[in-house]
């Protein structure tokens, strides 16, 4: 399904990212906690497929795809994964969920 | 996580198996017949010894996922998971050699996967890696019912297995044999109605001052709720979904005279079945009608991840209640319900011969 998208977005996405790691780490903790309240449901174990946290082989594709695309199917859903994981989570708690996943595999 | 790697294969190789079903299969030639469930402890009507040949009993189920109180008295909730809104699931009967066609339906007003295990069922899982179904979608199982009992069904998606099941997914389907249930001697036993109970234990988080958490949504409640099912100590045992459910207007009724079936159904822990002032006249504890039944039982024992029945014909009126015998499982935590009972006192069963009365000197 990710193949319809985004290599367009493979370009953009590297520049958030590298800027995240420009701030020194400057990490939310909303996306830790967000994380382990819900999104942990799947991405632990991988039900449903889900990318398992801190298994960068699964994760490298995504994150290569941008922030925004990331985003956008931490918002609306994709596949097995309801809309915002599930939970009623704002988009500032989302991304830094986001955001946590992504650290993890860094 | 070693044995979701080997379960993991085990459904690979399921779903390869499955795969060649184009061809004509005789079993669609048997006739086909619709079932109407009905929400627990009720059962649908159904026959017992029956002459009719093997069939396709079809049902279908709706997957709801919905915040219920569990505990009216104190307004505590839990984020549900239901096959057809009831916990426990409603109960299916079928005969022992009939066919069981199930629609699985997860509308799109949920928010997860979801699938169903019948342990009644041989392979796949007991079914659960061909129903897998995302909301928004429906899938349809056929499984030989080639065992007589009463057997659990339950959701189970890998990786999350537990949590869908003690948040209320499962409920029992009865095989029963074509020429009905048997004692120990062979002689027959009818039942005059039956009732199934479903019994969850619960694992409700709590916040730092102690009180039970709430939550918008079940995936919210996913991390703390594992933490709790993780301590193995529920905070709630209940029968059919909420402590008191099967008391006051919701008590299962009978008459003196008539037998009832009591199917008991624990998908996960162990419980230990009591009627109090009756008991178990005829019980299979494992619940499988092929095996005698055990005879005079005052407190049966439900393996968790089974189902069982009791068999009992009521000689007296009144109240009963119907518990799990861990008393404190049944009376702080929920696990109890009533049976009222109507018809006349036996005085030569039991008597008063003195009412309460001040200490009379010897």
């Amino acid at each position: 399904m990710f193949k319809t998208l985004g290599i367009a977005a493979l370009a953009l996405a590297l520049a958030p990212f590298a800027s995240m790691a420009a701030d020194g780490g400057k990490v939310n903790p909303s996306g830790e906690k967000l994380y382990k309240s819900s999104c942990v449901a799947c991405h632990s174990t991988g039900a449903a497929n889900a990318p398992k946290l801190g298994n960068k082989k699964a994760w490298e594709p995504i994150i290569a795809r941008g922030m925004d695309e990331m985003m956008a199917v931490a918002i609306n859903g994709r596949g097995a994964m309801p809309a915002r994981g599930g939970t009623k989570a704002d988009d500032a708690a989302l991304r830094a969920a986001v955001e946590y996943m992504v650290s993890r595999v860094r | 996580m070693k044995v979701f790697r080997l379960c993991m294969a085990a459904t690979a190789l399921a779903s390869v198996l499955a795969g060649g079903t184009a061809l004509a299969d005789p079993v669609d030639k048997l006739e086909h017949v619709k079932v109407e469930l009905v929400a627990p402890p009720l059962v649908h009507a159904h026959e017992q010894a029956t002459k009719a040949a093997p069939r396709v009993i079809q049902f279908r189920m709706v997957i709801e996922e919905k915040k219920v109180v569990i505990d009216e008295e104190n307004g505590t909730t839990l984020q549900a998971m239901t096959f057809n809104g009831s916990m426990p699931g409603p109960t299916m009967v079928v005969h022992e050699g009939d066919y069981v066609e199930l629609t699985l339906v997860n509308p799109d007003t949920n928010a997860l996967e979801h699938n169903i295990d019948f342990h009644a069922a041989t392979g796949a899982l007991g079914g659960a890696s061909l129903t897998i179904v995302k909301p928004g979608e429906e899938a349809v199982l056929r499984f030989k019912a080639d065992r007589s009992g009463v057997f659990i069904y339950h959701c189970a998606p890998e990786g999350m297995v537990p949590w869908h099941v003690v948040s209320g997914m499962s409920g029992t389907i009865m095989v029963l044999p074509r020429d009905g249930l048997k004692d120990a001697a062979g002689n027959a036993l009818h039942y005059d109605r039956a009732y199934t109970i479903g019994e969850f234990d619960l694992y409700i988080p709590k916040d730092e001052d102690g009180n039970y958490k709430e939550y918008d949504t079940a995936l919210e409640s996913y991390g703390d709720t594992v933490e709790v099912m993780r301590g193995l100590i529920p905070t709630h045992v209940v029968f059919n979904g909420k402590v008191g459910a099967l008391t006051g207007d919701g008590a299962m009724t009978a008459k003196v005279g008539e037998s009832v079936l009591f199917i008991h159904a624990s998908a996960n822990r162990d419980t230990r079945p009591h009627l109090i002032g009756g008991h178990g006249d005829w019980v299979w504890e494992t619940g499988k009608f092929a095996n005698a039944p055990e005879k005079d039982l005052e407190t049966w024992f439900i393996r968790g991840g089974s189902a069982g029945a009791a068999f009992y014909t009521f000689k007296q009126p009144g109240v009963y209640a119907y518990v799990n015998h861990n008393l404190i499982e049944a009376f702080e935590l929920g696990a109890a319900g009533h049976v009222k009972v109507d018809g006349k006192w036996n005085d030569d069963l039991m008597k008063q011969v003195a009412a309460p009365r001040p200490v009379t000197a010897k």
